[in-house]
């Protein structure tokens, strides 16, 4: 055995890891912030109790939580474009990552919903506050604090599961580093370098995050 | 119509019969009461009497089982019939329940201002004098966090009082406050009493009840036993019950 870790080729094949780090990037944010909101208007669904609605996505949630990402990631590729609907693999991603993210979500906003104290939506309700003004003005402002540590939970698992999007031919981060292996075999040093650029992505996500709850921490400093 | 009137010479709230039931356990069992309009009405009695459960009727925040409420001479029975009335209905809690993201100006304007019951501009400034009556105006743009809870009850109270209602609904507003902030809870909720609005007031303030009332009610397991004056209630009340009660609290 004499295999010798190369840093310089790595550094070498910086450009074609970045364009991979920079799809990685965009499908990721793009996900996250649609999986954010499918959350908030899921768990408001489920909130108010919107009738056959509220049952749908109890019903999206169940599904989505009790089947594995990759059949949906081939599920949403190929079943469009065998519909007559052909669909970027980009998109794809995105569409799929969403979903599946949106699923968690709507679970860990309601928790936030349900973490709202009854005297808070009776004061509203004494003060004439109509079922969507309760919704906007008090739960989603109170409840998405509460649930911020659990998105982020979910935001981290959407980027780190973009990797899956390979299988549809998405060329993103972990795709550009197989790729290369599988060319020149440096096993050792592709996966290194897509391990810190994903570590890297995800303490900015972090960060973010902490900057966000902050700001919402505020008025409960006293 | 809110002052039409038709319906201003009536009792402002009026329950007949009514009936709340928690599973087989009656928590009110064929109440009756008015409160007339510039009328205190203090409700007293054990816990369990099923009095907190009647100050959240008259405001459709418990749902009756049975009998009706009417406000203004209106029947109120729907959920959008509740959301309407509860415009000229106030309420103030035990735990204040001020909403903790907003500043204290936003808790009071936020309502009146969707509600439209004045411009913005109008609201906040009177918002700003009745901070300033309740000793609360450098407070205007702190967090409820950083305030005290006789301060929060304060504002509590504005913020029902900025809907411009024609009652107040006071479920044991002083029961969570320690003793030496009580006193100023009271004193807003006096001077109110003073300028004639109609309240309703779940307390165990004895002194208040004795100070303030017009009339006192006492109730207990899911029945007003005895309604009268203080004067009547506390010094000679005909029913064996409000008299136990009494004897155990003095």
């Amino acid at each position: 055995m004499n295999y010798a870790f190369s840093f310089v080729y790595i550094v070498e094949n910086l450009p074609v890891l970045f364009d991979g780090f920079m799809v990685t990037v965009r499908v990721s944010v793009i996900s996250i912030a649609i999986a954010s909101l499918i959350g908030i208007a899921g768990a408001a669904v489920r909130l108010l109790k919107v009738p056959v609605l509220s049952q749908v996505v109890g019903a999206y949630v169940h599904f989505i939580r009790s089947t594995p990402l990759l059949p949906q990631i081939f599920f949403i590729f190929y079943g469009l474009a065998s519909v007559g609907l052909p669909i970027s693999s980009f998109w794809a991603g995105v569409f799929a990552l969403s979903l599946w993210g949106g699923a968690y979500n709507v679970e860990n906003v309601r928790g936030g919903f349900l973490s709202i104290s009854k005297g808070l939506h009776e004061a509203a309700d004494s003060l004439a506050f109509g079922p969507l003004h309760y919704l906007w003005l008090v739960a989603v402002p109170l409840g998405v604090r509460v649930s911020l540590p659990s998105m982020l939970n979910t935001s981290v698992s959407v980027l780190k599961n973009s990797a899956y999007l390979q299988a549809i031919g998405l060329a993103e981060l972990t795709f550009v580093a197989m790729d290369k292996v599988s060319l020149e075999f440096r096993t050792l040093e592709m996966f290194a370098a897509i391990g810190v650029m994903y570590l890297v992505l995800v303490l900015a996500l972090s960060i973010a995050v902490r900057r966000l709850e902050n700001v919402l921490q505020k008025p409960f400093r006293p | 119509m809110p002052n039409s009137p038709a319906t201003a010479e009536g009792p402002v709230i009026s329950v007949r019969g009514v009936v709340k039931k928690y599973g087989n356990m009656r928590a009110l069992d064929g109440v009756d009461a008015d409160v007339s309009r510039g009328e205190v009405v203090v409700v007293i009695g054990p816990s369990g009497s099923g009095k907190s459960t009647f100050i959240r009727c008259l405001n459709g925040l418990e749902r009756v089982d049975g009998g009706r409420v009417t406000i203004d001479g209106m029947p109120i029975s729907t959920r959008r019939d509740w959301q309407v009335a509860r415009r000229r209905i106030g309420m103030v809690f035990q735990d204040y329940s001020l909403f903790p993201h907003m500043t204290v100006m936003s808790n009071i304007c936020l309502a009146p201002v969707r509600a439209r019951v004045g411009t913005r501009a109008e609201t906040e400034e009177r918002a700003m004098e009745m901070l300033e009556r309740v000793g609360l105006a450098h407070k205007a743009n702190d967090f409820p966090a950083a305030l005290s809870g006789g301060q929060q009850q304060r504002v509590a109270i504005v913020r029902a009082l900025a809907m411009k209602p024609e009652a107040i609904l006071f479920d044991e507003p002083t029961s969570a406050l320690d003793p030496e902030t009580i006193g100023e809870v009271l004193a807003v909720m006096k001077e109110l009493a003073r300028e004639g609005m109609t309240m309703v007031v779940v307390t165990h303030e004895m002194g208040f009840a004795r100070e303030v009332a017009d009339r006192v009610v006492f109730m207990d397991k899911g029945r007003i036993v005895e309604i009268g004056p203080p004067e009547v209630i506390f010094t000679s009340p005909r029913e064996d019950r409000t008299k136990a009660f009494l004897e155990m609290i003095f």
